[in-house]
Order: C-alpha cells, then sequence, then structure tokens
C-alpha cells in the first residue's frame, strides 16, 4: 500500500484530489446559489468544442477545453443580462441552452469535415485522476489557490450577489463584475474538473460536498469552510476506497460523497427533531 | 405639506410592530424587541451612534437640479411593449429637505419598474430620465447609486433567496456601495452596521439567519441594510407590505423620522395613508405617469382603492 504513494503517478493524484477537494465544493455552493446546474451540461459541450478545436490545430485539446470553459462563462453571464434587459438577476438557463445546442452541433460538423476523429476529443468526458500530467496538476493547484484565495478576499462582496444580486447592484456595488467573475471561475472550475473525475462525474468534486455542507443549515462561512473539510475528506477518502478495493477511482468518490451527504442529512434531520422535542425515530 | 397627525399619532402602547412569525422556528426569533419601532424606542441614527461619526446626509445633486426629471420616458422591459409611455416629470425641490415623493395607481401600473428604471436596473426604452440630476443611463450614474437605499418589496426569490447569511452580514451589505470591490470594511462601517441595527430593533436577532425571521422581520433587515448605507435618497418598493397594522403604523413614523432627518424618500405604495405622508405624487395609470399635489390626488380618489 504505502509503495504506492512513491509512485509518481500516485502522488499526483493526491495533490490535485486534495487541492481540488478544497477549493471546488465552493465553485459548487456557487453553482447552487446561482442556479448554475444546467450550467455544467453547457460547459461540457463547450470544452468539447475547444477539445476538437485544439485537435484540429495541432495544440493540447485540454487547454482549448479550459480556454473555452472560460470563455463560457463570459457567454453565459452576457446572454443572461440580455434577457433580463439589464443586471436584475436573469437567470441562465436559456443562455446555457443555446451555448449547448449551438456548441455540439458545431462539433459534429467539425467532426465530419476534418479529420479529428470523435473518440480523441470526448477522450475529455473520460477523465482520469491518475492520468495527470505534472503540468495539469499545477494547473489544478493554481486555480484551487485562486478560487480560496479570491473567496477569502472577497467573502462579504460575494456573499452580497449570491444573497440578491440586484439589490447589490441598486447600491451602487459592481455585482455584475462579481457576478461574472464567480461564473468565470465556476467554468473554468469545471472544465478542470472534468479532467480529474470526468465530465460525467464533476459533481463528485464540486456539488456532492457542498451538498453536504448545506444540508446542516449553516450560515454561509461556516458552511464554506465544512464544503471544503467534506471536499477533502471525501476525495481522499475515495481514493483510498479505489485503491484499496481495486475500483475505478471517480465511482469510488461518488459513492463516499453520496453516503456524506446522505449522513449530513440524517444529521440535520436529527437535530431539527431534537430542536422541537420530538423522538428522531 | 403638512403631514398628518392624527396618522402620526400616539403609538406609544404599540405591544409588538411586527407581523407573526411564519412558523414555530420563527417563535424563538421573536424573543427579540418587538415594539422597537414604536415611537418611543424610536431613535434617530444619532442617538445609537458617536455624534461625531453621524455623516450628515450629503445632496449629491448638482446645484438647481430636481430630484428626479424624465423627458419621453417610456418605460418597461426589453423585448416587451413599453408599461409606461411619454413620461413628462420634472420634479422640482418642493422644501430643502424633508421631501417625500410617492409612486401610486394600481397593480401592474408600472410604479416598481419606474423605480426599477429610476435605480438603473432597467435601462429605460426610450427617452431620458435623471435621478438626483444624473442621467441613469450615464456611466457617472454609478456614483449616484452609492448614495442610494433600495429597500425591494420581497425577499430574493430562487436559491440565492435560500443563501443563509446572518442579519448581521445582510445588513452590512448596505455598506458595499461605498467601499466598492476592494475596500477594507473598517471601523466606521461596523459602527454604520450596529447602528442600523440598533435602529431597526434587530440587536436580539443580529446572529440569527435571515432565513429563519418572519416577512416582517425581513422588512426591518432591509430598512436597516439600507440606513447602514447612510444614502441621499431612501427608495421604498412598497413599505409595509408584510407588517400587521400596528407594524404599518410604526414604518409610517419611520418614514416620517427618516424624511424629518433631511435625506429625501420615494415610495412606491397603493397605501393611502403612506400616500398622506407624501409631499407629491406620479400617479401612474392606464399606460401614463402624472405628477400631482398629494391632496389633489387624494380627493380625486377619494372612496376607492388607489
Amino acid at each position: 500500500m504505502m509503495e504506492l504513494l512513491h509512485i509518481p503517478a500516485f502522488g499526483r493524484a493526491i495533490i490535485a484530489l486534495f487541492a481540488s477537494g478544497l477549493a471546488f465544493p465552493l465553485l459548487g455552493i456557487y453553482i447552487f446559489s446561482l442556479e448554475l446546474i444546467p450550467a455544467r451540461f453547457g460547459v461540457m459541450h463547450l470544452s468539447l468544442l475547444g477539445a476538437t478545436v485544439g485537435l484540429i490545430l495541432g495544440v493540447d485539446p485540454v487547454l482549448f477545453a479550459m480556454l473555452f470553459s472560460i470563455a463560457a462563462g463570459f457567454a453565459i453571464s452576457g446572454l443572461s443580462m440580455r434577457r433580463s434587459g439589464g443586471p436584475s438577476g436573469g437567470t441562465s438557463g436559456g443562455a446555457m441552452a443555446l451555448l449547448m445546442t449551438a456548441s455540439l452541433g458545431i462539433v459534429f460538423i467539425l467532426f465530419y469535415k476534418t479529420n479529428v476523429h470523435a473518440i480523441e476529443a470526448f477522450n475529455l468526458f473520460w477523465g482520469n485522476v491518475l492520468a495527470l500530467d505534472r503540468t495539469e496538476v499545477v494547473l489544478v493547484v493554481i486555480i484551487s489557490a485562486l478560487i480560496l484565495a479570491g473567496t477569502a478576499r472577497f467573502l462579504r462582496p460575494i456573499s452580497a450577489v449570491l444573497f440578491d444580486r440586484e439589490t447589490a447592484f441598486a447600491f451602487g456595488f459592481p455585482s455584475t463584475a462579481v457576478y461574472t467573475a464567480i461564473l468565470v471561475v465556476v467554468c473554468a472550475g469545471i472544465g478542470l474538473g472534468m479532467r480529474i473525475t470526468g465530465a460525467l462525474m464533476v459533481d463528485a468534486v464540486t456539488l456532492l460536498p457542498a451538498l453536504a455542507a448545506q444540508s446542516l443549515g449553516l450560515n454561509f462561512k461556516p458552511t464554506m469552510l465544512l464544503a471544503s473539510l467534506f471536499g477533502v475528506s471525501i476525495n481522499l477518502a475515495g481514493f483510498a476506497l479505489a485503491v484499496i478495493f481495486d475500483l475505478p477511482t471517480s465511482p469510488a468518490i461518488i459513492v463516499v460523497g453520496t453516503t456524506c451527504v446522505l449522513a449530513c442529512r440524517l444529521a440535520a434531520r436529527r437535530n431539527l427533531k431534537d430542536k422541537r422535542g420530538l423522538t428522531p425515530f | 405639506m403638512v403631514h398628518d397627525s392624527s396618522i402620526l399619532g400616539d403609538m406609544a402602547a404599540a405591544p409588538g410592530n411586527m407581523a407573526e412569525p411564519a412558523d414555530s422556528r420563527s417563535a424563538e426569533n421573536m424573543a427579540a424587541p418587538t415594539d422597537s419601532l414604536s415611537p418611543k424606542n424610536l431613535r434617530t441614527p444619532a442617538d445609537v451612534r458617536p455624534a461625531e461619526d453621524v455623516a450628515a446626509p450629503t445632496d449629491v445633486r448638482p446645484a438647481g437640479s430636481p430630484l428626479l426629471s424624465a423627458k419621453n420616458l417610456s418605460i418597461g422591459y426589453r423585448w416587451a411593449e413599453p408599461v409606461v409611455r411619454n413620461i413628462h416629470i420634472d420634479l422640482e425641490e418642493q422644501t430643502q429637505r424633508r421631501t417625500i415623493i410617492g409612486f401610486v395607481g394600481p397593480n401592474g401600473a408600472g410604479k416598481t419598474t419606474f423605480l426599477k428604471t429610476c435605480l438603473g436596473l432597467l435601462a429605460p426604452l426610450d427617452g431620458e430620465l435623471r435621478l438626483l440630476g444624473v442621467d441613469t443611463r450615464s456611466a457617472s450614474f454609478v456614483q449616484i447609486r452609492r448614495k442610494l437605499a433600495y429597500i425591494p418589496q420581497n425577499r430574493p426569490e430562487g436559491n440565492s433567496g435560500q443563501l443563509r447569511v446572518s442579519v448581521r452580514e445582510a445588513v452590512s451589505f448596505g455598506r458595499l456601495g461605498k467601499l466598492g470591490l476592494t475596500g477594507r470594511f473598517g471601523r466606521l462601517d461596523r459602527e454604520a452596521v450596529e447602528a442600523a441595527i440598533a435602529y431597526c430593533g434587530l440587536e436580539g436577532l443580529a446572529d440569527k439567519a435571515v432565513q429563519d425571521l418572519s416577512g416582517g422581520q425581513f422588512q426591518r433587515v432591509s430598512i436597516a441594510r439600507a440606513m447602514a448605507a447612510e444614502p441621499a435618497l431612501y427608495l421604498f418598493d412598497e413599505p409595509g407590505s408584510y407588517l400587521d397594522e400596528e407594524g404599518q403604523e410604526a414604518m409610517r413614523t419611520l418614514i416620517h423620522s427618516i424624511a424629518k432627518s433631511g435625506v429625501p424618500l420615494i415610495l412606491v405604495t397603493h397605501d393611502r395613508r403612506l400616500v398622506k405622508l407624501c409631499d407629491a405624487v406620479i400617479a401612474f395609470r392606464k399606460g401614463t405617469a402624472q405628477l400631482l399635489d398629494t391632496s389633489v390626488f387624494l380627493a380625486e380618489t377619494r372612496g376607492r382603492e388607489i
């Protein structure tokens, strides 16, 4: 077991899981608060478009997928504001649907018209934390550090915008800029998360720890701290489970994350019943 | 305009001003003083803060410019028919201070749309709107918005409304316009927040999550947030809509006391007793808006809902 840790791929995986476990659950809280659940799918499709363009140009597809994810953040922000006719809290659902379908259409035209094999582009969707190279791990650490530092520095402005974007704007606060920055970071995080766990399981590192922390009904700041704690614990426990029982890493992380969410919900329910003076079961 | 003294009469006996809590969880929150908005407890910001820290309301208007003016203004939502067309208003300040302007009219007439256009939340569909002398579409209007305090009618909707922040944090958001993105939340900001919390009788609730408050308590939080901003103009959207009878009376007293302190207010309302506090009203009806003297408007609408 211990000798596995000396294998470079395992060392890189642990570093990436630790860093993303600390930071990415904060993105999950942003996703829930800004109702960006559908955004994940939009970003995935734009990442696929980015990877395809990267392959056509002969450039690293992961890098292009990331750049397209970041562009998605700006696009969602702009489109959702155009829809609402101003900075008054329009949702991004329609904007996402537009981006998603348009990018998928372009991707298939590119597959048809170029020599890019679809399976190469779709490889992006099958992330594998053990396959991360040194550059990708550095990218995960940098993005995670930026998310943590940005959240710590701008916690009050961020919570004001998440709480009520319209009123924050009305008070003269640059809520549109903060909203766009949050969206861009969320989209970049999803793009990177796809590389770690795979597109279909990116929720494991973003949403599940956030869901577990939020279900305890604490205030914003302790929820953020707990989400980070849960994120690290879920990632590392899931990885250990995968190593010990010879399981694929991402599904093992999801199983641990789901168990954590259920345990937190049970604890929250017990707590509520205790407060009301009723028998828990 | 003379304020109706019968409305602002003796309310000292008011036992509790806020609406009943929405659920049993909120009941424990009501242990906080519920009569803190009654006249005997009403304190001006100067009473609850060191006098030297109380910023005098600053009139940010260019000299001689009206509080609000509109030329050929059409308002509404993008991609839809205008809600109100061709608004022409030049609201000369009737007194040096203590100005209350009412936006009145039936539901759907465009009052809140006009308020949101005043705040820059919606762009005018056509024409020009100036608030405190500055065009709401100009780049410099952001400076004006930092001097406004908006008190919305409702809690924020959707998931964002579920974000659990304490009352103290929510009130502190009122300071963010002044601080911008990079400003540090310092001693003066903390004092302004605590003063607003005390003024609105929220000391006992300061560490509670706003999600656990009743509608009336949440409205007090919104008012405290507005006061923490130390604004040059308050904009209330349907104040008192979540309050019971006594709470509404306390709200009228509060509005009167703010006006007395020299800060002008805009009220969106269809409460006749609030309209009576106004110095002038902009009446919205049948797709138009008209500036009227309050007494004229009240006489026109006597005996029917406004």
